[in-house]
């Protein structure tokens, strides 16, 4: 039976298709106005290379949501919070991980988890943006340098150029004049992600997470953060599999499993994210 | 006699020309990166207006964040002494000064010879500053100038409950697509704004005789809706708001020049 896990966060929205507990194939695309348009495009396109694939079955059965506009996906059948999810996938990975670490586009989350898979507390940067993925966005646009390719940069010989302003827009208007100066942007790179792990790395000792440790989230596809984040928390930190990005949408898929066994495996505790509006 | 005053700010650079006790000559442009070659631009284009020539300007002094590149001046003076000064010389009833430019939000408390007796400042966070709005009329699709005209056809009240800038704009995003009418959005906008500034307010005395200067004292919304939140009414400093800055620049241009100079 196929179920689709889908999460939409805040600027990219994702879809798992998931079979017995397995991935078969998935999709990610960017949030703008015209969500629903987009989002049945991307399934469309998912399903038909399912077939293509030759799959036995290729109707999707159920369709889970997660993340923050979870309200916005047509046809749900039931809508998880992210948190749980988030535990779902940590508790059925190998690692166990007690405490998981969500560095999206706009908010960095860290989910403690419980002995037994629940979330026991999370903290968010609900006040400021000044840690969240938004300032490299801010920054690969100022730059010309697509995510992409600052994902999979070297940045370990860089020279971190250290960036005086905390919040996100008086950051941008520094750097966009540093760039003006001549200032190598590797270097900018280098000290934008620096500043981003070390906010990260505060924010994790704050909640005085237990190890194992385990990221997620589109910053996480950034290799350069996970190293200095590595580097500052002194924590040995493992990236959730599956893959940074689609954690959330296959851990929604994941939670509507238990739920349907019966079994409540890290169900939220706590009412969700601030800085949402209902 | 001629002073002058310069107000580099981040986002514009204000000139002021002053003969005895009145202001000749001023101008207002946009400022570039550079800070010298916009101070330059604005102080010629002050004195072409009234066909000054540059030798005839005795003393000069700037303020604002580019004061120390400002290559002709004499001296230079912090924009918080030249804001009080400027506001004071305009009207002599004014204790409190709220100067909201594009990059900082500061209150100011003057004494009765307009000298600073106590401020405080944000200049680490966007929210409650010019830039903070013009980002967020920017996601409404309206230009900066036309927000206060906007926000004053709003008949609902709606809430923002954010502080920091990036998050409001996500949730003007929300509720645009939610397809609430831009008016109303615009009105919450500058209530938020507002109400970033009045979080300020707690740190420092404000005594009768409030008046509001900088870029943002234009916007008549956020002006509205600061005087509710502090209940009390706004004096008009006497001078354009946003020449504050450099019009006490000039006075203490001319102090510096004259001990014994009587003020208006």
């Amino acid at each position: 039976m196929l179920i689709a896990g889908v999460d939409a966060g805040m600027r990219f929205a994702k879809i798992c298709l998931v079979e017995d507990r397995i991935i078969i194939a998935s999709r990610c695309f960017e949030m703008d106005g015209n969500f629903r348009q987009r989002y049945n495009r991307a399934l469309k396109d998912i399903i038909f290379s399912v077939r293509e694939s030759g799959a036995s079955s290729f109707k999707i059965k159920k369709v889970i949501a997660t993340g923050y506009g979870a309200s916005m996906v047509p046809h749900v059948f039931r809508r998880f919070d992210e948190s749980s999810c988030l535990a779902a996938v940590s508790w059925n990975t190998p690692v166990r991980a007690r405490t998981v670490i969500d560095a999206g586009g706009l908010f960095i989350k860290i989910h403690n988890l419980n002995d037994e898979g629940f979330v026991e507390r999370e903290a968010v940067n609900d006040k400021c943006a000044a840690g969240s993925g938004r300032l490299l966005e801010i920054v690969s646009d100022a730059l010309k340098i697509p995510l992409d390719t600052i994902a999979s940069m070297d940045l370990s010989d860089a020279d971190p150029y250290p960036i005086t302003n905390s919040c996100a827009v008086f950051a941008e208007s520094e750097l966009i004049s540093r760039v003006g100066n001549g200032i190598p942007a590797k270097d900018i790179l280098a000290g934008v992600i620096r500043s981003l792990a070390s906010k990260t790395a505060s924010l994790l000792e704050n909640s005085r997470g237990k190890d194992p440790v385990a990221i997620t989230g589109g910053l996480s596809c950034v290799a350069a953060y996970v190293d200095m984040l590595i580097k500052i928390s002194g924590r040995e930190i493992a990236i959730l599999s599956p893959g940074p990005r689609l954690a959330p949408a296959y851990g929604a898929v994941l939670s509507w499993m238990g739920v349907k066994k019966g079994i409540s495996c890290g169900i939220k505790l706590r009412p969700p994210v601030p800085g949402r509006v209902r | 006699m001629l002073t002058a005053g310069i107000d580099i700010g981040s986002l514009t650079a204000k000139a002021v020309i002053m003969e005895e006790k009145r202001i000749i000559s001023s101008s207002i442009i946009k400022a570039g990166p550079n800070p010298s070659k916009s101070a330059e631009e604005v102080m010629t284009e002050c004195l072409v207006q009234k066909n000054i020539s540059p030798s005839s300007i005795e003393k000069c002094c700037s303020t604002g964040y580019g004061r120390f590149n400002t290559p002709f001046s004499d001296f230079n003076m912090s924009e918080i002494s030249c804001h009080g000064m400027g506001a004071f010389w305009g009207n002599s009833n004014i204790r409190t000064i709220i100067d909201i430019g594009g990059q900082d939000c500061k209150i100011i408390s003057i004494d009765e010879n307009g000298m600073v007796k106590d401020f405080v400042m944000n200049d680490k966070c966007a929210a409650g500053t010019g830039r903070s709005l013009e980002i967020l009329s920017r996601t409404i699709g309206i230009t900066y100038e036309e927000l206060g005209d906007l926000a004053a056809k709003s008949r609902k009240s709606l809430l923002l409950t954010n502080k920091c800038s990036i998050f409001m704009e996500l949730e003007v995003m929300e509720l645009m697509q939610r397809g609430k009418k831009p008016s109303d959005i615009a009105n919450a906008l500058a209530k938020a704004v507002a109400g970033r500034i009045v979080a300020l307010t707690g740190s420092v005395e404000i005594s009768e005789g409030v008046c509001i200067t900088g870029g943002v004292s234009k916007n008549r919304a956020v002006v509205r809706h600061l005087e509710n939140q502090l209940k009390t009414e706004f004096q008009l400093p006497g001078i354009d708001p946003q020449l504050a800055g450099a019009t006490g620049a000039a006075v203490f241009a001319s102090q510096s020049m004259n001990a014994n100079y009587e003020r208006r």
